[in-house]
């Protein structure tokens, strides 16, 4: 069968949108299926004539909207129904942000007053947590009993029936033809260049500066192990340039954008995983810092280093194998679709 | 089933060949015949089973439905 770039794009598209809201058990398989299945009502609708964007964006408009042909395969009803998803998600933003704002604002005053100690950090993140969790409760219980009670056209931010009203040339593009910003990339490239200049140029400069009494205290931050590492930093960072610089000149290489991420990503993992196997001391000047009057936050500093690293190692890995998965995904569907 | 005059939309026939395989009725494979993979569903044993009586519950209610008309 035949159809032409735009109208595969939006096919796509709208299998994406429909993949979204599928429940995560059998996927895979689902989109597969109505893949398939589209593919058949195509072949039988169109025969051997090419598909238009136009053609296939009816076609899909009478298939039925991404949220009517998922919902059918839900087998147990939400506990929030997606009418009053909009109203629900920004409710509890609210209530985060308020929540945490708190826990800031008491942060601060407490390090002001000199009485923030390692134990009273991790008690008001305790509280914090137990905040957000029963405010979270709370909101789902009152959620629950709204839908029970109101009608969700009734209720302010609820989301109309998208069956009548939507557009298959608006839906937002599948993960892997999301083609990064220009913005992006620029940022991307400048971003890289300002950490290439500053860390050749000035690592030995970049340090820990405070006055105590009379005297002024000079701590470099940077221990001999990052300092080793910065050639391997130097050309990760030049990789990242090259790779944002060939997708803004050559944007139809999309599928060599996607495996150069993969790969960066990979790189990524395998420089933190270094510097997480060094000593915490090498990489930064803690031991110098336990030495000063702010010696007591050394340990805390210590875990906060280890907790960001493992978080970033962890982001690099999911990253990878979200992206490795994406390719594998494409490749598979081109085989199977084309 | 269109062709017999029952009209069921592909949104409502598909998740419900998915959840009687879930309930074991119907079992199903992927075969490559043509251009692209199809899902083929067939009944398993224990759906044929099924199928048997319910086919008889069937046409024993519509036998009464009609002599009570």
């Amino acid at each position: 069968m035949l159809m032409t770039k735009e109208a595969e794009t939006i096919l796509q598209n709208y299998l994406h949108a429909v993949e979204r809201k599928l429940p995560l058990r059998k996927r895979n398989d689902i989109i597969r299926e109505l893949h398939s299945t589209i593919m058949d009502t195509l072949e039988a609708e169109f025969g051997d004539e090419e598909i238009h964007e136009d053609q296939m964006s009816s076609f899909l408009r009478e298939f039925g909207s991404p949220s009517k042909t998922a919902a059918g395969y839900h087998e147990i009803r939400p506990l929030i129904p997606s009418a009053l998803l909009p109203l629900f998600s920004l409710i509890v933003t609210i209530v985060g942000a308020v929540l945490t704002g708190i826990f800031i604002v008491g942060i601060i005053v407490d390090a002001v007053s000199g009485s923030l100690t390692g134990v009273s950090f991790f008690l008001d993140l305790t509280e914090l947590f137990t905040g957000v969790t029963s405010a979270f409760g709370v909101i789902v219980l009152v959620f629950i009993l709204l839908d029970h009670t109101l009608k969700p056209e009734d209720i302010p931010f609820s989301r109309l029936d998208d069956a009548e009203n939507w557009d298959p040339k608006k839906l937002p593009k599948a993960e892997f033809q999301r083609r990064p910003k220009t913005a992006e990339s620029v940022i991307s490239i400048v971003f890289g260049l300002v950490l290439i200049i500053a860390f050749n140029l000035f690592a030995e400069d970049m340090a820990m500066q405070w006055s105590s009494g009379s005297t002024c205290v000079y701590i470099p931050a940077l221990g001999p192990g990052f300092l080793a590492l910065i050639p391997l930093l130097t050309f990760r960072w030049s990789l990242g340039i090259l790779v944002h610089a060939g997708i803004l000149l050559r944007p139809a290489k999309l599928l060599w954008f996607r495996i150069s991420e993969v790969l960066l990503s990979c790189f990524d993992f395998a420089i933190i995983l270094m510097m997480l196997r060094s000593e915490a001391d090498s990489i930064i000047r803690f031991d110098l810092l336990a030495n000063t009057e702010i010696g007591d936050v050394v340990p805390i500093l210590r875990w906060l280093y280890y907790g960001i690293l493992t978080l970033i190692l962890l982001l690099s890995l999911f990253e990878a194998v979200k992206g490795s998965w994406n390719l594998l995904k494409r490749s598979h569907d081109l085989q199977s679709f084309r | 089933m269109q062709g017999a005059g029952l009209e069921i939309s592909q949104d409502s026939l598909y998740p419900l060949l998915r959840r009687l395989e879930d309930q074991g009725i119907l079992k199903s494979s992927w075969k490559v015949e043509g251009s692209r993979p199809r899902k083929y569903y067939i009944m398993s044993s224990e759906g044929q089973k099924i199928f048997k009586e319910l086919r008889e519950d069937w046409l024993r209610q519509t036998l009464i439905i009609k002599e009570m008309l």
